[in-house]
């Protein structure tokens, strides 16, 4: 597909999403909601494990920094919406910056484990210091509306909730998509093709691993800190490195390392989930695990690339 | 200073870190030789840990729990290898997305038959030996020994027997350990089915020590990883070293006044993070391992 027309795709769905809340259930607002902020954490994880092939179990921790720096600056000093972000965001690249130096350096199943120890030991942090972050109960608050002029959204309003979501989504995925293209991110898929290679040619392979684990952790951090507005609760738990697997599984569902497919992904299982919820409680893990085993063994590149073997065969015919 | 409660923790970190260093081993074996990161690995030692519950509750025998859970286990590891994980060996990223998919699968499993609510087992040894004026359970104690014997055990049978040498042999070069005829894929088959029963073996050990519940494979997972990377891959010297410091460092801190069991644990774990960023091959590992 040629870029005029994904741009001319982009642009249908986003009218059709904006105006989506006139055609749909307010429970389905909230559920599409989830998918956006959800689909935001997956998409900046596409671009660390789908671009440039670097396999974090860590990345939940940027999720919850971004979370909690937006829940507790709001709580304690009663900050406006938008403070609440950029510190959340602020938060997540500060120690996005200081744990990716270091862990940059190791390399393969190395990285996957130094990340997932970062999670564990801020989930534990988290737990410790229960006083400050409600440990596994959590800590709620509450937002001032978004005010323009003398307009005011209320964030208790599942509507503004939505739009709030989509447009944050819609900004970030247009820069990721945007940065992906550049020579910049080109160079991050020269180092998941080979980094050897990579390292040959003269590419700063260190350097470049690190600015795209410090963008990805912002992202997260983003992503978090509009749970946070969002649903005015936080926990502990968002550190657990099980929400990185989370991010893990989504993306690949979708088809990593081509950002829609992280946000199709994350939708397609979001809906699964709800819509097993009725029918069968439990057996959401259950369904989710049989197929990732059959995804992993028969489409290893997910829903999207499902989508371009079946194009390309009927291209052919 | 009362150095009763060093002494008290130093055992306790001892005790466990035989624990932990079982569980590191067969995560080490089978990433050395099959390639397979196991996700799973938690999982399979919180298996060990329920089968283990529902054999003591059906014979009221720890010790035949102690056999039959690891057995169970281990030929549900030869059949999840054989049936899912051969077609991607040599994929890191794919086995740990399936290995993965295997640990959702096992824990909701436990979830929808054992239920949620943490068990607990009773100690099968009860007898206390009493080191100053406290008193320890033997039972630690006979934890210890126990895993003493069988990392013993599979020393002997990885550099004294035959099927040692083979499992060598394919981990050196698994093509030419097939020209030489060695059945390769029945190696692999063998070392993950034991690499799933010392996880179930360790669970049936540590269950009356800790509470039995769907999620107590998650966190040591992490901490098994760690403790295989830092001892170096497919060392197992250097696996028990690892988790005798790891577990030792962890238990001694936090006698230390006013750090609680948590801190005690970020900061052993942090220790231990360091440690991986300054040597990332691991104390006795080598860059090509």
């Amino acid at each position: 597909m040629s870029v005029s027309i994904k741009l001319v795709l982009l642009l249908l769905i986003t009218v059709l999403l904006a105006l989506a809340p006139s055609f749909i259930s307010v429970f389905q607002l909230s559920l599409l909601s989830s998918i956006f902020i959800w689909g935001l954490f997956a998409l900046s994880f596409d671009l660390l494990f789908g671009y440039t092939g670097l396999l974090s179990l860590g990345h939940s921790v940027y999720f919850g920094l971004g979370a909690y720096g937006a829940a507790l600056s709001i709580k304690h000093f009663q900050l406006e919406w938008w403070a609440g972000l950029g510190i959340g965001l602020l938060l997540a690249l500060m120690v996005a910056a200081l744990i990716g130096f270091l862990v940059v350096r190791v390399k393969s199943h190395g990285f996957i484990i130094v990340t997932a120890v970062t999670s564990l030991i801020c989930f534990l942090l988290a737990q410790r210091w229960n006083g400050l972050t409600g440990g596994d109960d959590g800590i709620s608050f509450s937002v001032a509306p978004i005010a323009l002029g003398s307009i005011e959204w209320p964030f208790s309003s599942q509507i503004v909730r939505y739009y709030f979501a989509l447009s944050i989504l819609l900004l970030c995925f247009i820069f990721l998509w945007w940065l992906t293209r550049t020579p910049l991110g080109q160079a991050w898929k020269l180092i998941r093709e080979n980094e050897g290679r990579a390292e040959m040619i003269g590419y700063p392979v260190t350097q470049l691993k690190f600015v795209v684990f410090v963008i990805a952790g912002t992202f997260a951090g983003l992503a978090g800190a509009t749970y946070a507005l969002t649903n005015r609760f936080v926990w502990a738990g968002l550190f657990h490195w099980i929400i990185s697997a989370d991010g893990i599984i989504w993306t690949l569902f979708g088809g990593a390392g081509t950002l829609i497919g992280a946000l199709l992904g994350t939708g397609a299982l979001f809906s699964i989930k709800e819509w097993l919820s009725e029918v069968w409680k439990t057996g959401y893990p259950l369904l989710v695990g049989s197929v990732l085993l059959l995804l992993i063994r028969f489409a290893p590149n997910g829903l999207m690339g499902l989508a371009r073997s079946f194009f390309e065969r009927r291209g052919r015919s | 200073m009362d150095f009763s409660p060093f002494l008290f923790q130093a055992l306790n970190g001892f005790v466990w870190g035989w624990v932990l260093a079982l569980i590191a081993l067969g995560l080490s074996l089978v990433y050395g030789i099959t390639g397979i990161i196991n996700m799973a690995h938690g999982a399979l030692y919180m298996l060990g840990a329920v089968i283990g519950w529902y054999v003591i509750q059906a014979t009221g025998n720890f010790w035949v729990a102690l056999l039959v859970a690891p057995f169970i286990v281990g030929v549900l590891g030869i059949l999840v290898e054989a049936l899912m994980l051969r077609p991607l060996h040599a994929q890191p990223a794919a086995t740990i997305i399936a290995t993965f998919a295997v640990m959702l699968i096992l824990q909701q499993t436990v979830l929808m038959t054992f239920g949620g609510t943490p068990q607990s087992i009773e100690k099968p040894w009860p007898g206390l030996i009493s080191i100053g004026d406290r008193s320890y359970p033997q039972y630690r104690l006979v934890v210890a020994g126990l895993s003493a014997a069988l990392l013993v055990l599979i020393g002997i049978v990885l550099y004294r027997t035959r099927v040692g040498l083979w499992i060598r042999a394919v981990r050196q070069n698994p093509e030419l350990a097939t020209t030489l005829g060695i059945p390769v894929s029945l190696v692999y088959s063998l070392v993950f089915g034991l690499g799933s029963a010392l996880a179930a073996f360790a669970g049936v050990l540590a269950s009356p020590i800790v509470s039995v519940d769907h999620q107590m494979g998650l966190d040591i997972l992490i901490a098994a990883f760690m403790i295989v990377i830092v001892g170096g891959l497919g060392s197992l010297k250097g696996a028990l070293i690892a988790a005798l410091s790891y577990s030792l460092l962890e238990n001694l801190l936090s006698a230390l006044p006013g750090v609680d069991p948590i801190l005690a644990k970020i900061m052993a774990l942090t220790a231990m993070g360091a440690l991986l960023l300054w040597r990332p091959h691991g104390l006795f590992g080598n860059a090509t391992a």
